[in-house]
């Protein structure tokens, strides 16, 4: 009997231990600290400091930002995400910037180029650019990171501009394409040729668990599952955009109504990733701005082009021309979508609506009586891998419906549908895909070489290829963007895969805060970003 | 005794392989390649084909668990992860405390609530606070985690503009996953001692106490509480499973940095080792509470304590 009176008391007493040492509070996470630069015999060009600090205002403010999907890895070139290319805007300038309103490729790090020939240019770098170890940025680090990256298979297109590069002095350096490429520039302006020290290169560093850059923000802290910390890089090159924030903390808050609710309660002051149910409550809230802007996803509906009936462009046709894209918008993402008839993203810059097609269900059947298909014959399974995309498919399930196509759903998760729509293995899905220009929208999701890879339509139009080829080749902007537009008409016509929407952007932030860039791929330039007080 | 502890710590082993063994399975028989999900679109196939190899996932599957089997028995390593390169141990150690306190926190309230709530509803048997324990039970048991947690979010910052937030860092962090994590716990208890009470109470020993003349409180604290915690810790070790699962779903809610969030990560990404590891962690512990309980039920029971002592 003693015995379990002593077990009794015991347990009630690790019952109340537990509580309390459950509730003991871990330490707080270092306020994240400018680190000093390391040594290198090599005197920084100028005495950087931040320009609040120089004029005896009050410190920098930081931003707390809080993001759904924690990155697998923020080194650049590592990754195909768009969160982690976030945060190498942060950590790495590159030889050319997206221009935000534009979204076309301008110097960065670069202070002047040449077109020597149509495949050989010659880059001149800045001097007195500084990586984040006190290192100097030279030709050889530019050349070598460009070696180097091409070692890491998540951004083949990016690389492919890249043939050859060799250092002709300390700042300058020249890139051969091998053969003319029109998108070396936008490639350049990407995180997947970022420049590291040859340095850290030559001694193997690990950067994803410190990836040094050159960028605005040094990386500082990651707590797995639960924040990333970045601090203001004072020796930052470009005095006019120098960071006017002391740090970003970056929180992962998977769950969109918390994310919402921690932005309303003052815990964090800016959501990367707005649910659309929230902005309106959001947009009420005088504390909290909402900027919107017309992005550059394409969500479309995409059937696989080898299948019988779908191998029909009439069939396709008649499938686009049935579905009432604005209620699947309305269903789908709250109306935060522009309904789309084109198989291009009218953003960009040789997009064109020549050859789009409207909602007209009775066309639509009458395509299908012309080309003899008894719709009762077409049995189309979607694969939806979000519920967004399920309530869109329900709207096309619907519409379908009314011209006697049968659709079922299946919902898996988005592994499987990468994999499935890949290569091949279904009838139709419903997916998205996010560009920086034309050329890159065109050459992944409709070009003959990218079938069995991210052309998951399958879309086997020789034509299209062949005017996306020319494209490329086209150095001149003017001539390239009419080689787009005819691409455009013919993309539209062939209806490879069905236009669904473009997606539209929100950020939500702090009232006091100012954002003045954000550009349609959803880069923020947060180091131009700064507190209004 | 100690040969039914030895006796249970190995029975303990294939447990873990065969639940590891299924686990395994049904992971890498899922139509997904995480090759192709950790390159990203633009990987080529020989990149694919060369990242599969390089971790051995060209390989038979038979192959690839013997080995990982061997891995994680012989030399305790759970692998590096698929999606970011990090080893698996560290990830899981680093992340095992935050799953820890909030598991703990949240059963621990839900027992010191739940055992005094049902002893209550049994000794008030038929009355109000009868039936108002049992709604709050079926209340409990009947809430799914992911509605209760967001239903808490939303509503207590809309009424009282509140939202304790900083995951682990202080102790108000832990209300509202706590409540969360805790209710279905705290309404399986509520019935299972209410029952419990019940039940002992109809028992002769019971009446015998009563024909004596002992008091209704006497008879309670000595006989009925102490008879009925036996069933009521075989009930907690059933009801362990459902809130081990409740964990995955709040550490999500509430952006916990704990296992769950981990393994949910994991699965998203086809991370196998990251997976397989959080799984490990939660079966291994699963096991190891229920072997504790087995023990102390030993010990609490006259008849298996008995039955030990001749030798068995």
């Amino acid at each position: 009997m003693k015995k379990s009176r002593i077990i009794s008391l015991v347990l009630a007493s690790a019952l109340l231990a537990g509580v309390l040492a459950a509730c003991t509070p871990t330490p707080p996470p270092a306020q994240p600290a400018q680190p000093a630069p390391a040594a290198t015999g090599q005197a920084a060009p100028t005495e950087q400091v931040p320009a609040a600090q120089a004029t005896s205002e009050a410190p920098l403010r930081g931003l707390r930002l809080a993001t759904g999907t924690e990155p697998g890895a923020i080194a650049p070139a590592r990754h195909g995400a768009l969160i982690p290319a976030f945060m190498n805007e942060l950590t790495h300038s590159y030889l050319f910037r997206v221009d935000t309103e534009t979204l076309e490729p301008v110097p960065d790090m670069v202070e002047s180029w040449t077109a020597i020939s149509d495949t050989l240019f010659e880059f001149t770098i800045l001097p007195g650019i500084m990586f984040h170890n006190g290192e100097e940025v030279t030709a050889y680090d530019v050349v070598a990171s460009l070696f180097y990256v091409q070692n890491y298979p998540y951004s083949r297109a990016q690389h492919a501009s890249i043939y050859n590069a060799e250092v002709v002095d300390r700042y300058t350096l020249r890139i051969d394409t091998g053969t003319p490429n029109a998108m070396l520039l936008n490639d350049l302006a990407h995180q997947a040729n970022a420049t590291m020290p040859r340095s850290l290169i030559d001694a193997g560093h690990d950067f994803t668990a410190d990836p040094v850059g050159n960028g605005p923000f040094i990386f500082d802290e990651w707590s797995s599952g639960d924040f990333l910390n970045f601090v203001r890089f004072d020796n930052y090159f470009n005095q006019e955009r120098m960071p006017q924030l002391a740090y970003t903390h970056w929180r992962i808050i998977p769950e969109g109504a918390s994310r919402t609710i921690a932005l309303e309660a003052g815990e964090i002051d800016f959501i990367i990733d707005v649910p659309f149910p929230d902005i309106a409550r959001l947009e009420a809230n005088p504390d909290i701005e909402v900027h919107m802007i017309t992005g550059t996803a394409f969500n479309f509906l995409i059937v696989n082009n080898d299948l019988p009936y779908f191998d029909n462009r009439y069939v396709r046709m008649a499938i686009d021309m049935a579905i009432d894209k604005e209620a699947a918008v309305l269903a789908s993402v709250d109306g935060f979508g522009i309904p789309l008839w084109q198989n291009t993203p009218p953003v960009f810059l040789g997009s064109s609506a020549v050859g789009a097609r409207h909602f007209d269900p009775d066309y639509a059947r009458e395509l299908l009586a012309r080309e003899g298909v008894d719709p009762a014959n077409i049995n189309m399974e979607i694969l939806a891998s979000s519920e967004e995309a399920r309530r869109r498919g329900e709207v096309i399930q619907a519409n379908l419906a009314d011209i006697g196509i049968t659709v079922t759903i299946a919902m898996v998760d988005h592994a499987t549908y990468l994999n499935l729509t890949q290569f091949g293995n279904y009838e139709a899905g419903l997916g998205n895909f996010i560009a920086f220009n034309l050329i890159q929208f065109l050459r992944a999701t409709s070009h003959i070489d990218f079938i069995d890879a991210q052309n998951r339509g399958r879309i086997y139009n020789q034509e299209l290829s062949d005017l996306i080829d020319l494209a490329i080749a086209t150095i001149d902007t003017d001539a390239r963007t009419a080689v787009l537009e005819e691409a455009s008409r013919v993309a539209n016509e062939h209806v490879g895969k069905i236009p669904m929407h473009q997606a539209i952007l929100a950020r939500a932030f702090n009232s006091d805060f100012v954002l003045p860039e954000l550009s349609a791929a959803g880069f923020m330039s947060l180091n131009v970003a700064y507190w209004a007080e | 005794m100690w040969k039914y502890v030895v006796r249970r710590f190995i029975g303990l082993i294939p447990i873990l392989l065969g639940t590891m063994f299924i686990v395994f399975m049904v992971l890498h028989l899922s139509p997904s390649d995480p090759a192709a999900f950790a390159l990203g679109e633009d990987a080529s196939p020989e990149a694919i084909w060369e990242w599969n190899e390089s971790r051995g996932l060209n390989d038979p599957v038979l192959i690839q668990y013997a080995r990982y089997v061997a891995m994680v028995f012989w030399w305790g390593d759970f692998g590096t992860s698929f999606r970011n390169n990090v080893d698996v141990s560290g990830e899981i150690m680093a992340r095992f405390p935050h799953t820890i306190r909030l598991g703990l926190v949240a059963l621990s309230a839900a027992l010191i609530l739940a055992l005094p709530i049902g002893i209550l509803a049994a000794v008030k048997k038929n009355t109000w606070i009868d039936n108002a324990s049992m709604f709050v039970a079926l209340i409990g048991i009947s809430i799914p985690v992911f509605w209760l947690g967001l239903i808490l979010v939303l509503y207590l910052f809309w009424l009282g503009r509140w939202h304790p937030w900083s995951p682990g860092r202080d102790w108000p962090s832990f209300i509202l996953p706590g409540i969360t994590l805790g209710a279905g716990m705290l309404g399986a208890m509520i019935r299972t001692t209410r029952s419990s009470i019940l039940e002992v109470m109809k028992q002769d020993y019971i009446k015998m106490a009563q024909a004596k003349g002992l008091t209704k409180s006497n008879v309670m604290r000595k006989y009925a509480i102490h008879n009925a915690f036996l069933p009521i810790l075989t009930g907690f070790s059933t009801h362990l499973g459902a809130f081990i699962t409740s964990i995955i779903l709040a550490e999500n809610i509430f952006a916990w940095p704990g296992i769950g969030r981990l393994m949910t990560q994991g699965i998203a990404a086809r991370d196998y080792p990251m997976v397989l590891g959080c799984l490990f962690m939660f079966i291994f512990f699963y096991a190891i509470i229920n072997i504790v309980v087995d023990i102390a039920r030993t010990y609490l029971d006259p008849q298996v304590r008995t039955y030990y002592k001749l030798g068995n």
